[in-house]
Protein backbone atom coordinates (compact mmCIF):
# COMPACT_ATOMS: atom_id res chain seq x y z
CA UNK A 1 0.00 0.00 0.00
CA UNK A 2 2.29 2.06 0.89
CA UNK A 3 4.52 1.00 -2.55
CA UNK A 4 1.34 1.75 -3.89
CA UNK A 5 0.78 4.94 -2.67
CA UNK A 6 4.61 6.27 -3.00
CA UNK A 7 4.25 4.91 -6.41
CA UNK A 8 0.88 7.26 -7.29
CA UNK A 9 2.46 10.58 -5.63
CA UNK A 10 5.61 9.43 -7.39
CA UNK A 11 4.62 8.56 -10.93
CA UNK A 12 1.16 11.06 -10.44
CA UNK A 13 2.91 14.42 -11.78
CA UNK A 14 5.60 13.16 -14.19
CA UNK A 15 2.31 11.12 -15.53
CA UNK A 16 0.20 14.45 -15.82
CA UNK A 17 3.24 16.16 -16.97
CA UNK A 18 3.54 13.29 -19.30
CA UNK A 19 0.11 13.68 -20.56
CA UNK A 20 -0.22 17.76 -20.39
CA UNK A 21 2.91 18.48 -21.47
CA UNK A 22 1.96 17.94 -25.26
CA UNK A 23 -1.43 19.62 -24.87
CA UNK A 24 0.80 22.72 -23.46
CA UNK A 25 3.62 22.99 -25.70
CA UNK A 26 3.78 22.92 -29.72
CA UNK A 27 4.53 19.39 -31.43
CA UNK A 28 7.69 19.18 -31.96
CA UNK A 29 9.22 20.33 -34.87
CA UNK A 30 10.68 19.13 -37.89
CA UNK A 31 14.41 20.24 -38.91
CA UNK A 32 12.78 21.55 -41.89
CA UNK A 33 10.71 23.89 -39.77
CA UNK A 34 12.85 25.34 -37.48
CA UNK A 35 15.15 26.05 -41.00
CA UNK A 36 12.19 27.73 -42.44
CA UNK A 37 11.75 29.56 -39.24
CA UNK A 38 15.02 30.73 -39.36
CA UNK A 39 14.76 31.59 -42.40
CA UNK A 40 12.04 33.83 -42.19
CA UNK A 41 13.17 35.37 -38.96
CA UNK A 42 16.16 36.10 -40.74
CA UNK A 43 14.50 36.92 -43.42
CA UNK A 44 12.33 39.85 -41.36
CA UNK A 45 15.53 40.79 -39.61
CA UNK A 46 17.03 41.41 -43.14
CA UNK A 47 14.65 43.11 -44.53
CA UNK A 48 14.02 45.52 -41.28
CA UNK A 49 18.01 46.36 -41.93
CA UNK A 50 17.81 46.69 -45.69
CA UNK A 51 15.02 48.73 -44.59
CA UNK A 52 16.92 50.86 -42.40
CA UNK A 53 19.94 50.98 -44.82
CA UNK A 54 17.47 52.19 -47.90
CA UNK A 55 16.08 54.54 -45.65
CA UNK A 56 19.62 56.11 -44.49
CA UNK A 57 20.37 56.49 -48.15
CA UNK A 58 17.16 57.98 -49.16
CA UNK A 59 18.02 60.78 -46.56
CA UNK A 60 21.47 60.67 -47.76
CA UNK A 61 20.04 60.43 -51.22
CA UNK A 62 17.48 63.54 -51.25
CA UNK A 63 20.41 65.80 -49.70
CA UNK A 64 23.02 64.85 -52.79
CA UNK A 65 19.94 65.27 -55.07
CA UNK A 66 19.56 68.66 -53.51
CA UNK A 67 23.63 69.70 -53.04
CA UNK A 68 22.84 68.63 -57.02
CA UNK A 69 20.84 70.99 -57.96
CA UNK A 70 21.95 73.84 -56.39
CA UNK A 71 25.47 73.58 -58.47
CA UNK A 72 23.69 72.71 -61.63
CA UNK A 73 21.88 76.12 -61.24
CA UNK A 74 24.63 77.99 -59.83
CA UNK A 75 26.39 76.78 -63.20
CA UNK A 76 23.38 77.54 -65.40
CA UNK A 77 23.16 81.28 -64.14
CA UNK A 78 27.10 81.60 -64.59
CA UNK A 79 27.19 80.56 -68.03
CA UNK A 80 23.92 82.31 -68.81
CA UNK A 81 25.78 85.60 -67.11
CA UNK A 82 29.07 84.61 -69.30
CA UNK A 83 26.45 84.12 -72.19
CA UNK A 84 25.25 87.54 -71.64
CA UNK A 85 28.63 89.13 -71.70
CA UNK A 86 29.35 87.87 -74.95
CA UNK A 87 26.71 88.74 -76.00
CA UNK A 88 27.42 92.54 -75.26
CA UNK A 89 30.21 92.18 -76.53
CA UNK A 90 29.40 90.47 -79.82
CA UNK A 91 26.34 93.37 -80.48
CA UNK A 92 28.87 96.27 -80.72
CA UNK A 93 30.46 94.23 -83.25
CA UNK A 94 27.29 92.94 -85.18
CA UNK A 95 26.56 96.50 -85.03
CA UNK A 96 29.47 97.92 -86.77
CA UNK A 97 29.05 94.78 -89.39
CA UNK A 98 25.32 95.74 -89.94
CA UNK A 99 24.65 99.38 -89.34
CA UNK A 100 28.27 101.14 -88.74
CA UNK A 101 29.45 99.87 -91.55
CA UNK A 102 26.75 99.69 -94.24
CA UNK A 103 25.82 103.20 -93.10
CA UNK A 104 29.58 104.73 -93.20
CA UNK A 105 30.51 103.41 -97.21
CA UNK A 106 26.76 105.09 -97.74
CA UNK A 107 27.91 108.14 -96.55
CA UNK A 108 31.67 108.02 -97.75
CA UNK A 109 29.85 107.38 -101.73
CA UNK A 110 27.83 110.46 -100.51
CA UNK A 111 30.79 112.52 -100.03
CA UNK A 112 32.56 111.05 -103.19
CA UNK A 113 29.54 111.61 -105.19
CA UNK A 114 29.09 114.92 -104.06
CA UNK A 115 32.23 115.68 -104.99
CA UNK A 116 32.08 114.42 -108.80
CA UNK A 117 29.07 116.23 -108.67
CA UNK A 118 30.49 119.61 -107.66
CA UNK A 119 32.94 118.94 -110.66
CA UNK A 120 30.18 117.60 -112.55
CA UNK A 121 28.34 121.33 -112.10
CA UNK A 122 31.17 123.38 -112.96
CA UNK A 123 30.98 121.96 -116.83
CA UNK A 124 27.83 121.92 -117.20
CA UNK A 125 27.92 125.45 -115.62
CA UNK A 126 30.20 126.08 -118.65
CA UNK A 127 27.90 124.80 -121.14
CA UNK A 128 25.13 126.45 -119.82
CA UNK A 129 26.89 129.62 -120.10
CA UNK A 130 28.27 128.52 -124.09
CA UNK A 131 24.47 128.45 -124.48
CA UNK A 132 24.40 124.28 -125.13
CA UNK A 133 21.84 122.28 -123.48
CA UNK A 134 20.26 123.51 -120.39
CA UNK A 135 18.71 120.67 -119.23
CA UNK A 136 22.59 119.60 -118.32
CA UNK A 137 21.70 121.37 -115.35
CA UNK A 138 19.05 119.86 -114.42
CA UNK A 139 20.01 116.12 -114.74
CA UNK A 140 23.18 117.41 -112.76
CA UNK A 141 20.31 118.22 -109.87
CA UNK A 142 19.18 115.05 -110.93
CA UNK A 143 22.42 112.87 -110.13
CA UNK A 144 22.50 115.02 -106.70
CA UNK A 145 19.38 114.19 -105.47
CA UNK A 146 19.93 110.89 -106.21
CA UNK A 147 22.62 110.77 -104.62
CA UNK A 148 21.15 111.85 -101.53
CA UNK A 149 18.32 109.46 -102.10
CA UNK A 150 20.37 105.93 -102.26
CA UNK A 151 22.01 107.09 -99.14
CA UNK A 152 19.40 107.91 -97.15
CA UNK A 153 17.85 104.48 -98.41
CA UNK A 154 20.94 102.46 -97.12
CA UNK A 155 20.79 104.03 -93.98
CA UNK A 156 17.84 103.90 -92.72
CA UNK A 157 17.21 100.16 -94.06
CA UNK A 158 20.64 99.21 -91.93
CA UNK A 159 19.35 101.27 -89.11
CA UNK A 160 15.45 99.98 -89.12
CA UNK A 161 17.01 96.25 -89.72
CA UNK A 162 18.69 97.11 -86.55
CA UNK A 163 15.48 98.28 -84.92
CA UNK A 164 16.73 101.50 -84.40
CA UNK A 165 13.28 103.64 -85.57
CA UNK A 166 14.30 106.68 -84.15
CA UNK A 167 17.59 107.21 -84.84
CA UNK A 168 16.93 106.22 -88.71
CA UNK A 169 14.43 108.67 -88.67
CA UNK A 170 16.98 111.12 -87.21
CA UNK A 171 19.76 110.34 -89.23
CA UNK A 172 17.04 110.68 -92.74
CA UNK A 173 16.25 114.42 -91.15
CA UNK A 174 20.06 115.18 -90.87
CA UNK A 175 20.65 113.96 -94.65
CA UNK A 176 17.63 115.78 -95.74
CA UNK A 177 19.02 118.97 -94.15
CA UNK A 178 22.79 118.70 -95.68
CA UNK A 179 21.03 117.94 -99.22
CA UNK A 180 18.78 121.50 -98.57
CA UNK A 181 22.10 123.00 -97.95
CA UNK A 182 23.95 121.59 -100.20
CA UNK A 183 21.28 122.31 -102.58
CA UNK A 184 20.45 125.94 -102.26
CA UNK A 185 24.47 126.33 -101.65
CA UNK A 186 25.16 124.79 -105.43
CA UNK A 187 21.89 126.94 -106.30
CA UNK A 188 23.71 130.41 -105.53
CA UNK A 189 27.03 129.27 -106.15
CA UNK A 190 25.58 128.61 -109.92
CA UNK A 191 24.45 132.00 -109.88
CA UNK A 192 28.01 132.85 -109.42
CA UNK A 193 29.12 130.72 -111.75
CA UNK A 194 31.23 128.35 -109.44
CA UNK A 195 34.31 131.30 -109.75
CA UNK A 196 34.42 131.33 -105.36
CA UNK A 197 31.29 128.78 -105.12
CA UNK A 198 32.74 125.49 -105.13
CA UNK A 199 35.10 125.89 -102.31
CA UNK A 200 32.79 126.11 -99.78
CA UNK A 201 30.47 123.41 -101.25
CA UNK A 202 33.52 121.31 -100.68
CA UNK A 203 34.30 122.42 -97.27
CA UNK A 204 30.39 121.79 -96.33
CA UNK A 205 30.49 118.26 -97.64
CA UNK A 206 33.34 117.31 -95.96
CA UNK A 207 33.14 118.33 -92.58
CA UNK A 208 28.83 117.74 -92.63
CA UNK A 209 29.36 114.32 -94.36
CA UNK A 210 32.58 113.51 -91.97
CA UNK A 211 30.27 114.44 -89.21
CA UNK A 212 27.29 112.17 -90.39
CA UNK A 213 29.94 109.55 -90.38
CA UNK A 214 31.38 109.45 -86.90
CA UNK A 215 27.68 109.90 -85.30
CA UNK A 216 27.00 105.96 -87.47
CA UNK A 217 30.40 104.46 -86.50
CA UNK A 218 29.12 103.22 -83.07
CA UNK A 219 26.14 101.47 -81.56
CA UNK A 220 24.99 104.40 -79.44
CA UNK A 221 23.71 102.03 -76.77
CA UNK A 222 27.52 101.29 -76.19
CA UNK A 223 28.46 104.72 -76.08
CA UNK A 224 25.62 105.11 -73.61
CA UNK A 225 27.34 102.29 -71.96
CA UNK A 226 30.48 103.52 -71.25
CA UNK A 227 28.91 106.99 -70.70
CA UNK A 228 27.49 105.62 -67.50
CA UNK A 229 30.43 103.71 -66.63
CA UNK A 230 32.76 106.34 -66.64
CA UNK A 231 30.45 108.67 -64.82
CA UNK A 232 29.97 105.75 -62.23
CA UNK A 233 33.80 104.98 -61.64
CA UNK A 234 34.47 108.85 -61.19
CA UNK A 235 30.95 109.23 -58.84
CA UNK A 236 31.70 106.08 -57.09
CA UNK A 237 28.30 105.26 -58.16
CA UNK A 238 26.26 102.22 -59.60
CA UNK A 239 25.79 102.67 -62.70
CA UNK A 240 22.32 104.43 -64.26
CA UNK A 241 19.56 102.15 -65.75
CA UNK A 242 19.13 102.41 -69.43
CA UNK A 243 16.09 104.13 -70.37
CA UNK A 244 13.98 101.94 -73.12
CA UNK A 245 13.02 103.02 -76.14
CA UNK A 246 11.88 102.01 -79.40
CA UNK A 247 12.34 98.44 -80.31
CA UNK A 248 14.25 97.71 -77.19
CA UNK A 249 17.25 99.56 -78.16
CA UNK A 250 18.62 103.15 -76.53
CA UNK A 251 18.79 106.14 -78.33
CA UNK A 252 21.19 108.84 -77.82
CA UNK A 253 21.36 112.42 -79.53
CA UNK A 254 23.75 112.45 -82.17
CA UNK A 255 26.92 114.87 -81.96
CA UNK A 256 26.28 116.49 -85.18
CA UNK B 1 -12.57 119.63 -110.38
CA UNK B 2 -8.87 119.13 -110.26
CA UNK B 3 -6.98 121.60 -107.91
CA UNK B 4 -4.25 122.98 -109.49
CA UNK B 5 -0.79 123.79 -107.41
CA UNK B 6 1.34 125.73 -108.99
CA UNK B 7 4.73 126.22 -106.98
CA UNK B 8 5.99 128.80 -108.48
CA UNK B 9 3.36 130.88 -106.68
CA UNK B 10 5.19 130.27 -103.51
CA UNK B 11 8.68 130.16 -104.58
CA UNK B 12 11.46 132.35 -103.02
CA UNK B 13 12.41 135.69 -105.42
CA UNK B 14 15.35 134.05 -107.63
CA UNK B 15 15.62 130.60 -105.84
CA UNK B 16 15.81 127.64 -108.21
CA UNK B 17 15.36 125.40 -105.82
CA UNK B 18 12.57 124.35 -103.50
CA UNK B 19 13.72 123.00 -100.21
CA UNK B 20 12.58 122.47 -96.56
CA UNK B 21 10.20 120.62 -95.13
CA UNK B 22 8.53 123.18 -92.96
CA UNK B 23 8.41 125.17 -96.56
CA UNK B 24 6.78 122.31 -98.04
CA UNK B 25 4.05 122.19 -95.49
CA UNK B 26 3.69 126.19 -95.28
CA UNK B 27 2.81 125.39 -99.13
CA UNK B 28 0.34 122.06 -98.66
CA UNK B 29 -2.04 124.35 -96.30
CA UNK B 30 -1.80 127.53 -98.63
CA UNK B 31 -2.98 126.03 -101.17
CA UNK B 32 -5.89 124.00 -99.89
CA UNK B 33 -4.43 120.17 -100.41
CA UNK B 34 -6.12 119.32 -97.56
CA UNK B 35 -9.65 120.38 -98.71
CA UNK B 36 -9.03 119.09 -101.73
CA UNK B 37 -8.06 115.59 -100.42
CA UNK B 38 -10.92 115.57 -98.46
CA UNK B 39 -13.22 116.03 -101.03
CA UNK B 40 -11.88 113.39 -103.56
CA UNK B 41 -10.58 115.91 -106.23
CA UNK B 42 -7.34 114.88 -108.01
CA UNK B 43 -4.82 117.40 -107.13
CA UNK B 44 -2.42 118.66 -109.79
CA UNK B 45 1.21 119.95 -108.70
CA UNK B 46 2.76 122.31 -111.27
CA UNK B 47 7.13 122.56 -111.06
CA UNK B 48 7.97 126.00 -113.38
CA UNK B 49 10.46 124.66 -116.13
CA UNK B 50 13.08 126.85 -114.75
CA UNK B 51 13.61 124.97 -111.21
CA UNK B 52 16.62 123.29 -111.06
CA UNK B 53 15.66 120.93 -107.85
CA UNK B 54 12.31 119.91 -105.39
CA UNK B 55 14.10 118.18 -102.63
CA UNK B 56 12.90 115.37 -101.18
CA UNK B 57 12.46 117.37 -97.74
CA UNK B 58 10.20 120.10 -99.13
CA UNK B 59 8.13 116.80 -101.46
CA UNK B 60 7.71 115.21 -98.08
CA UNK B 61 6.13 118.39 -96.41
CA UNK B 62 4.08 119.14 -99.08
CA UNK B 63 2.46 115.38 -99.69
CA UNK B 64 3.63 113.17 -97.49
CA UNK B 65 0.77 113.65 -94.94
CA UNK B 66 -0.81 112.26 -98.30
CA UNK B 67 0.75 109.51 -98.75
CA UNK B 68 0.48 108.30 -95.26
CA UNK B 69 -2.91 108.72 -94.77
CA UNK B 70 -4.02 107.65 -98.36
CA UNK B 71 -1.50 105.20 -99.14
CA UNK B 72 0.11 104.10 -102.42
CA UNK B 73 -2.20 103.32 -104.55
CA UNK B 74 -4.72 106.16 -103.62
CA UNK B 75 -2.37 108.76 -103.43
CA UNK B 76 -1.20 107.46 -107.19
CA UNK B 77 -4.96 108.21 -108.17
CA UNK B 78 -5.51 111.77 -106.94
CA UNK B 79 -1.98 113.27 -107.12
CA UNK B 80 0.06 114.21 -110.42
CA UNK B 81 3.05 115.94 -110.88
CA UNK B 82 3.12 118.13 -113.76
CA UNK B 83 6.97 117.46 -114.95
CA UNK B 84 8.15 114.69 -116.63
CA UNK B 85 12.21 116.50 -115.26
CA UNK B 86 11.17 115.79 -111.64
CA UNK B 87 9.18 112.71 -111.06
CA UNK B 88 12.15 111.05 -109.39
CA UNK B 89 11.15 112.86 -106.10
CA UNK B 90 7.21 112.24 -106.96
CA UNK B 91 8.53 108.43 -106.99
CA UNK B 92 11.05 107.98 -104.09
CA UNK B 93 9.11 110.39 -101.88
CA UNK B 94 6.42 107.46 -101.50
CA UNK B 95 8.81 105.11 -100.31
CA UNK B 96 10.13 107.49 -98.02
CA UNK B 97 7.10 108.54 -96.40
CA UNK B 98 6.23 105.22 -96.13
CA UNK B 99 9.42 104.34 -94.68
CA UNK B 100 8.31 104.84 -90.72
CA UNK B 101 5.02 105.52 -91.26
CA UNK B 102 2.78 103.04 -89.27
CA UNK B 103 -0.37 101.14 -90.94
CA UNK B 104 -2.19 100.76 -87.87
CA UNK B 105 -1.64 104.16 -86.59
CA UNK B 106 -4.87 106.51 -86.68
CA UNK B 107 -4.05 108.43 -89.45
CA UNK B 108 -2.98 105.64 -91.48
CA UNK B 109 -6.75 104.05 -91.61
CA UNK B 110 -8.06 106.76 -94.28
CA UNK B 111 -7.08 104.64 -97.62
CA UNK B 112 -5.66 101.17 -98.27
CA UNK B 113 -5.32 102.26 -101.99
CA UNK B 114 -8.08 99.74 -102.90
CA UNK B 115 -10.70 102.60 -102.33
CA UNK B 116 -12.68 104.02 -105.65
Amino acid sequence: MIWLLAFVLASGPHQEADTVQPRITSPPLTTAQVESLVDRRSASMASRAIDSVRGDQKERYSTSWLADQGLALVALLLSLAGLWFQFRERSEDKYHAQVGSPCSEALTKLRNDLSTHVEELKHAMEDVAQARDPMMLMERFRDVRKSFSDCMDACSSSMLAWGQVERAQRLEKEIQDLEDEFTRALDEASKKGFTDGSSPLRVLVRTEVGILINSVQSDPCARKRAIRQSASSQTGRAPLPESPTLGGQSEQPEGS
Amino acid sequence: MDLFVDLDLYRSKGSRVFAGRERGAEVRRLSGIDEAERSGRRIVIHIPEDVLSVNSSFWLGLVGDSVRRLREQRFRDLFRLDSPTHQDVYESGIAKALRFSNPLAPDSRGGTGRRG
